[in-house]
């Protein structure tokens, strides 16, 4: 009897692997295609019938996508703007977030209702406006158009929650042995919040990188480009067969993916993390 | 009184830490979305100067069956997405919610097309829809079935963008129920396996009641991301065929970028925000109210 259990266990067991391990076939897959394919030569349009292994294999496609486009140019972009906007972003969020959440000053509260009024309003409203003032200002096509990103709603809502754990008994002794706020904020309450940082800096680059609505609207020449914009076009003349065909496309798409997998490989403990914190806060 | 008092002293010139915030939310989020609310009541297009218009862009929106078909397929879109992501990710969770290395892997891999950019995504997944050369096709002819017209055909263009979304955005919900189903009380599955409760009434009066509100945060996640959804019809189908893939941003983005109806792009983006917010409120009231 308790045999018979085991073995149904076992077998229930060995059923749910399979299972997961077909999910995890059908995830790799694509990815799979988009490594191999990008060593296949001139490839203009995709092999038919099906294969999962080229018959020749080279690396003409990235040596095509690096001469004929200014890829360098492009993740030079991708890099500035998603370090440059994920870092400020923590910072600026992570002050706020003290300021808000561990001060006290007149109309803070209704300083902070009205900051968490965005946290509802989508992106959607804001790209029409943002577009005609950094037009209006001559700032399209430069990075300045990225300022609308250096703080964000939900990234204060986020690291005032976690500050929250932290005894107020921290910032009384720290008074008392007469440090400023700012001493306060930089020596004792920033350093434990790292964990939360981490998780918002590696969030927002991931977000930053991938992008493609907002940089779509507020760049103007291919000089500006970024990685994922970049990728677009030559996606898009890759489908009329030109500018070396799908091959190069899938080059240009292992490029601009292998950043974010880079950086997901490294923090991946912390995005897993982060995502228990963001969904418990958001829930 | 005294104590809160001395407590507070030394606190006000918190100020200047919001400052550069509450100036960059302020400015490029709150009063931007006025903004737009001003610039939608304006006759404004790319070569006139903005002339004051009250509610035409709206009346005009309501009578631009291109404009309604958008928005309706942003719903459809929406309601196809939800229900295959819950069962899909619930029933993945609970198989991932096992101690163990190749849980964990598993549970890693999955995540990695969240990661990915929707660009990097269609590059490989144009592929799989071809209708002469492409996977998906090339599979079902494998089993002597029909090729199936997937992006070239206005009834199979917009599910085919749900199954993409789907195997995208997985692994983020699966994420969430894992979280979800850490929270559920040990004792209440000890209590049910004592009432000898089999394992499927256990899951519908245990399990499911109190995952909730995981499930309705799944819920207005995926609202959220079909509202937004705009790359699959700029890269794959260009909303069509016949109109059965445009998206309300996508048609925001081709009145004001590419006709630049600035007042009337203004409208779309109105309507589209405000008919989001009735619908993640009516869902959290809803998914509150039962069970």
């Amino acid at each position: 009897m308790e045999f018979g259990i085991s073995k149904t266990r076992n077998l229930r067991k060995a059923l749910r692997i399979l299972v997961l391990a077909l999910v995890g076939v059908t995830v790799v897959f694509p990815f799979y295609i988009l490594l191999i394919e990008a060593l296949h030569p001139n490839l203009v349009t995709m092999p038919y019938p099906v294969e999962l292994w080229p018959e020749e294999i080279s690396l003409s496609n990235y040596v095509y996508l690096f001469q004929k486009n200014p890829i360098g140019r492009w993740t030079w972009n991708s890099v500035v703007i998603s370090v440059g906007t994920s870092l400020l972003q923590a910072a600026l969020c992570s002050m706020a977030a003290y300021g808000f959440g561990r001060t006290q000053f007149r109309g803070r509260k209704t300083l902070l209702s009205l900051t968490m009024l965005l946290l509802v309003i989508p992106i959607q409203t804001r790209i029409l406006p943002l577009f005609i003032i950094f037009s209006e200002v001559k700032l399209l096509n430069t990075y300045w158009a990225w300022l609308p990103f250096f703080s964000d709603a939900f990234g204060i809502y986020l690291l005032m929650q976690y500050m929250q754990a932290l005894p107020m008994d921290f910032d009384e002794a720290a008074r008392i042995d007469g440090a400023s706020l700012l001493r306060t904020y930089w020596n004792v309450i920033l350093p434990q919040t790292k964990p939360a940082l981490v998780v918002l800096v590696t969030f927002n680059f991931v977000n930053q990188w991938n992008d493609f609505l907002y940089p779509l609207i507020v760049t103007r020449s291919d000089k500006m480009y970024t990685l994922q914009l970049g990728l677009s076009n030559i996606f898009s003349s890759a489908t009329r067969g030109e500018n070396g065909g799908m091959g190069v496309a899938l080059a240009g798409a292992v490029i601009s993916f292998l950043p974010t997998l880079l950086i997901y490989v490294c923090f991946q403990n912390k995005i897993i993390d982060g995502m228990n914190i963001s969904a418990g806060v958001k829930g | 009184m005294k104590n809160t008092l001395t407590k507070r002293r030394g606190y006000e010139s918190g100020f200047w830490f919001v400052l550069p915030s509450v100036i960059i939310l302020g400015g490029f989020g709150l009063a931007v979305t006025a903004a737009n609310v001003w610039y939608s009541l304006q006759n404004w297009s790319a070569l006139s100067a903005p002339t004051f218009a009250g509610l035409k862009n709206y009346q005009r929106f309501f009578s631009d069956s291109i404009a309604l078909r958008s928005l309706s397929n942003t719903l459809q879109y929406a309601l196809m997405y939800v229900f295959p992501t819950i069962v899909l990710s619930l029933l993945l969770a609970m198989m991932l919610n096992h101690k163990g290395r190749l849980m964990s892997f598993f549970r890693s891999l999955y995540y990695v097309p969240v990661i990915t950019s929707y660009v990097v995504v269609i590059v490989v997944w144009q592929w799989f829809f071809d209708y002469d050369i492409g996977l998906f096709n090339s599979i079902l002819g494998g089993f002597g079935i029909a090729k199936a017209p997937w992006l070239l055909d206005p009834d199979w263009a917009m599910p085919s963008l749900v199954l993409l979304s789907i195997w995208k955005n997985c692994g983020y919900t699966v994420l969430m129920f894992m979280a979800g189903l850490q929270t559920v009380d040990t004792n209440l599955y000890e209590a049910a396996a004592i009432d000898g409760s089999g394992r499927l009434s256990t899951f519908w009066h245990i399990t499911l009641p109190q995952i909730k509100p995981t499930t309705t945060l799944c819920v207005v996640m995926v609202t959220t991301w079909s509202f937004q959804m705009f790359v699959q019809p700029y890269l794959l189908t260009k909303g069509g065929p016949d109109y059965s893939t445009m998206t309300v941003t996508y048609y925001l983005y081709q009145q004001a970028f590419s006709s630049y109806n600035i007042g009337y792009g203004s409208a779309i983006a109105v309507i589209s925000v405000a008919v989001f917010l009735l619908i993640t409120t009516l869902e959290k009231r809803i998914l509150r109210e039962r069970g």
